[in-house]
Formats: C-alpha cells, structure tokens, sequence
C-alpha cells in the first residue's frame, strides 16, 4: 500500500495525538501517585512529632584520638 | 541417576546429610535432581530469578570428593540452597528484582555466599523477590521483574514479599533452605504465608556484604528453612564478624544443644493479638498453638508493647536511608522503570524527606530501644501470630479485603518495632485457616536466636505443621 504524503502526515498526527492523549492520562495518574504518597509521607512525620523527645535522644558525637 | 524419591525434596539439613554420607546418593545427583525441580517448578511460583546449574554441579563435584576422603566442611556440606537475587553471585546477574537492574553483574560473591561455599552448601540458583526488597511500598504482588510471587498452598495467592521466591522454593521443595533478607517483614511473612521456618538474626549478626542496601540501619539477612533445627545450622555458617560491614556486631552464632529449661523461661503475649487482630478463622490455629506452648511449662505473661508510632518512625528512617542509598536512581529518572506506580511514587517521595524528620525519627527510636530493652528485661521472648492474615490474592491490590483491629495495641505493631530495635525473631508455621498456613513468631532479646531456636524445636518436637507439604507433586 502506498500513502501519499498528505495520508502520511494525517496518519502520524493521529498517532501523536493518541500517544499524547496516553500520556496525559498517565501524568496526572503519576502526579496523584506522588501527591498522596507525600501526603501520607508528612502524616507519618506528623505522628512521630507527637513524641517527647528528652536530651538523652540528642545525636551526639566524640572524637576518640586514643585507638 | 539415583532414582531420588518426593521425600528427598522435603528432607531436614540433617537428613539430607545423613543421606549422603550413607552414599544414598551422590552430591551431584542430588544437585542436579534439585536443579531439574528448581528449573521444572520454580516458573510455576515465579520463584525463580536465575538457575545456576552449572555453577552448581561444579561445586557438587568438589562437595562428592571430599566426601570420598572422608572431608565434610559442616553439616550443610552438599546441601542445595538458594539465594534471594539481592545477594551478589559473582559474574552472573544479581537484578535486585528490578527491571532497570536487570543486566546488573558483581565481580565478588557476597559475604555470606562465600562462607555458605567454604561450609560446601551448594547454590541451585537465585530467588525472585519484590523489587528493590519493596522500597518505596507497593501495590500489587506484581512488583517484581518476575512477577507476582505465587504461593505453593494455593497460586491464585501471594507468596509474600519481598524475600518472595525463597519462602515458595522451600515449601514447594524446590531447595532445602534458602537466603533471604529482612528490613521490616520480608523474611517473616513470607515464611508466615508458605508455611516455612524463617529466622530474622539479630541485626549485624550476619554480615550484608554483597547484598543490595536498603537501610543501613535496619537491613538483616537470615535463613528459610524446613525447621528451627535447619534455621540453627545455617546461621551457624552465615554469622559473624566483618570488618567490612559497618553494621556488623563483631559476633559469631553458636548452635547450643543444651538449652533453658522452659519453666525457666518467661514467654509474653497478649491475648488481644490471637482474639481480636487475627482473622477469625486463623484464631483456633493460633490458640492451639499457645495452649502447646503453655503446655510444654513456659510461664506466660500478659505484656502490651509501649505507645509509640512505630510504622511511622520506620517509614520516616527506611526514607531517608533509601533516598539516599536510590537517590542516583531516582534522580536519573530510572526509577520509572520499575512495576508498580506506588513504589515509584514511594521512591520518589524519599527525596522530599526533610531532614528534620529523619532526625526526629531517630531520636525517638532511641526511646522504642530503651522501652523495648525495659519490656525484654521482664520477659524472656515475646509471642505474637507472625501476620494477623493469610496470603492475601496475588491479583488483588495488596492489603484489599483485609484489615486489622483490636480493643487494645497488644503486640500488634511488633514487626516494625523490633525491627526498629534489631532483634531477632523465629516464625513457625502452627496450623492452616482456609487452606492457607498459619505462623507464630517468637522474638528475644539481641544475640538470644539459641533461646528462639530453642522454643522453636521444642514446638516442633510436638508438632507436624512444618512436615506439611503443599499440593506440588500431586
């Protein structure tokens, strides 16, 4: 089969098209993803906050020049 | 060929063992018997993530000459084991379960490869798993370049996660034990699921060098097996000092056979975690399972774990380390390689941690280890069902269909909380809801596995549930 050029062209616009529409159906599906995972991300951070933390929690470090 | 019968795919370490040594069977028969099954089964299960049949006979070869000169290495000498594909192999694929990993290829064996090689174990092939061990959480059992692991007691099930492929090649007899790891759960329920023995070691027991790095701070690598008795025997090889692995304890793992007499031994448990967060139809199993232990003379406790946020606190440090051990991978965009749109959504996310809450979230598991160390001093072990449910349906959104509750926490977040803290834990299978295994786990205090292994085999001196074998052969 051949195609003419104008053929061509309407073929690989609606291939585009699909292809674009594809991937606006999947980037905001990945940005919702994302948006409830952070969400649920700063839920957990929330809870943890909740916690009194006492001066024997602090992170501390000591230089031992003695091996 | 030796003609090698079912029974020989399901024996203990110690009787697969005795057998060789009584020159039932060569070490290459029984490898390359094991191989056949591991190749002809494994894709049933997608247990599989490579054979390495080849390597494999070799190693047989040596095992059946030192044999013949009367050398036995240990007691795993010839027995066909496999690994989780997060161990590295040397110059074969180690794909961490992950598409974009997929060609990945190590020039050294990891640490626990060569000690398993030194005690003559011979490696059948490598297991499949979740990816990337379920950083960044998931969905879907699909989440594996292998896809859904498929449960031996029923495929329409999930097999676990992540150490997927190890647990379903154990049950189904696919190898007599294998390899798996552990950051919060992945040993434990896969074992839970397939019916399987599985020991989560204290952490920095055994070295991680050469396994893919999820968390620093919580990764653990530990053995599936057929018993406790099997479980002892491995960590016995697989334990010990690495000065290459900054976790480790500097410790080795010595199999005591004379053990605490059980009216010596204080066992905690709360009522709430067998009668109220397990699924109904699982409690007779689980309560049969505690009136045994309570018949064999342990004294039992009722105890109820701290109020802490413990699955918060441990999402809040698995993010931090694993953005930052992934973050190349993320940040390159790879990470939209992988199966499941939650874990790259998950994975993604970690590069938003603040630091704030990584470091907020450590300071307050320095107050989980100091409650946990409290509540271990006024008991021994503690006992809790390993998971609340059974294999949930592969094809089903993880978690779907199921949900927890009780009238109190009892001991119900104890998988993240003594991660959190590194102890180590033992599951044993203990009966069946709905065709479906059923697990108890003990967990005890750092360095104490003897004393789990210890409860363990007493169990299974009295009960069968770890001789039963799935619908493989039928």
């Amino acid at each position: 089969m051949q195609l003419s050029r104008r053929q061509l062209a309407q073929s690989l616009t609606a291939i585009s098209i699909a292809g674009t529409a594809g991937l606006s159906a999947q980037v905001p599906a990945a940005t919702q993803e994302l948006d409830r995972v952070r969400a649920s991300a700063r839920a957990a951070a929330q809870r943890v906050a909740r916690v009194n933390l006492p001066m024997s929690t602090e992170p501390a470090t000591q230089f031992k020049a003695k091996i | 060929m030796a003609d090698l019968s079912t029974d020989v795919y399901y024996a203990s370490i110690t009787e697969l063992g005795a057998k060789l040594r009584a020159k039932q069977f060569s070490c290459v028969e029984l490898t390359r018997a094991f191989c056949d099954r591991f190749e002809r089964l494994g894709a049933r299960y997608n247990a599989v993530a490579l054979s390495l049949r080849e390597q494999a006979v070799r190693q047989a070869r040596d095992a059946d000459s030192d044999l013949k000169i009367g050398r036995i290495r240990s007691p795993l000498h010839g027995i066909p084991y496999a690994a989780k594909d997060l161990i590295a192999v040397k110059n074969v694929p180690t794909a961490w379960g992950a598409r974009p990993f997929a060609a990945q290829v190590f020039k050294e064996d990891a640490q626990v490869i060569g000690k398993l090689n030194a005690a003559g174990a011979i490696l059948i092939g490598k297991t499949s798993m979740v990816s990337l061990a379920g950083g960044g959480n998931y969905r879907f059992a699909a989440a594996s370049v292998t896809g859904p692991g498929l449960n031996p007691w029923d495929r329409t099930r999930w097999s676990g996660g992540s150490s997927s492929g190890s647990a379903a090649a154990v049950a189904a007899g696919l190898a007599t034990f294998a390899l798996g790891s552990e950051t919060s759960g992945s040993i434990l329920t896969p074992s839970a699921f397939c019916g399987v023995t599985g020991l989560r070691p204290t952490y920095g027991l055994v070295s991680r060098r050469g396994a893919m790095a999820l968390s620093w701070t919580l990764d653990k690598l530990g053995p599936m097996c057929r018993s406790a008795e099997d479980c002892a025997l491995v960590l016995h090889e697989i334990a010990g000092g690495d000065n290459q692995d900054p976790g480790s304890a500097g410790q080795s793992y010595y199999n005591v056979r004379f053990q605490r007499r059980p009216d010596d031994i204080t066992i905690g448990y709360a009522p709430v975690d067998f009668e109220e967060w397990t699924q109904p139809s699982a409690r007779p199993a689980l309560r049969t399972a505690l009136e045994a232990i309570r018949a064999q003379g342990y004294h039992l406790k009722e105890v109820t774990l701290p109020d802490f946020p413990y699955s918060d606190v441990l999402a809040t440090i698995l993010a931090g380390e694993a953005g930052s051990i992934f973050e190349e991978f993320i940040r390159s965009g790879k990470v939209d390689g992988l199966h499941d749109a939650e874990q790259i959504a998950g994975l993604k996310s970690y590069l938003d941690l603040p630091a704030t809450d990584f470091l907020r979230a450590m300071r307050v598991r320095s107050l989980i280890q100091s409650a946990m160390k409290t509540l271990l001093l006024g008991v021994n072990v503690l006992l809790t069902p390993t998971r609340f449910q059974t294999a949930s349906r592969a094809s089903e959104p993880l978690g779907s269909g199921s949900s927890s509750s009780g009238s109190s926490a009892g001991l119900s977040s104890i998988i993240p909380a003594a991660n959190l803290c590194g102890l180590p834990a033992l599951s044993l299978p203990c009966g069946f809801a709905d065709g479906l295994p059923v697990a108890i786990s003990v967990v005890g205090r750092p360095f104490y596995e003897n004393q789990l292994i210890g409860i363990g085999s007493l169990f299974q001196q009295q009960t069968d549930w770890h001789k039963r074998r799935p619908p493989v052969d039928a």
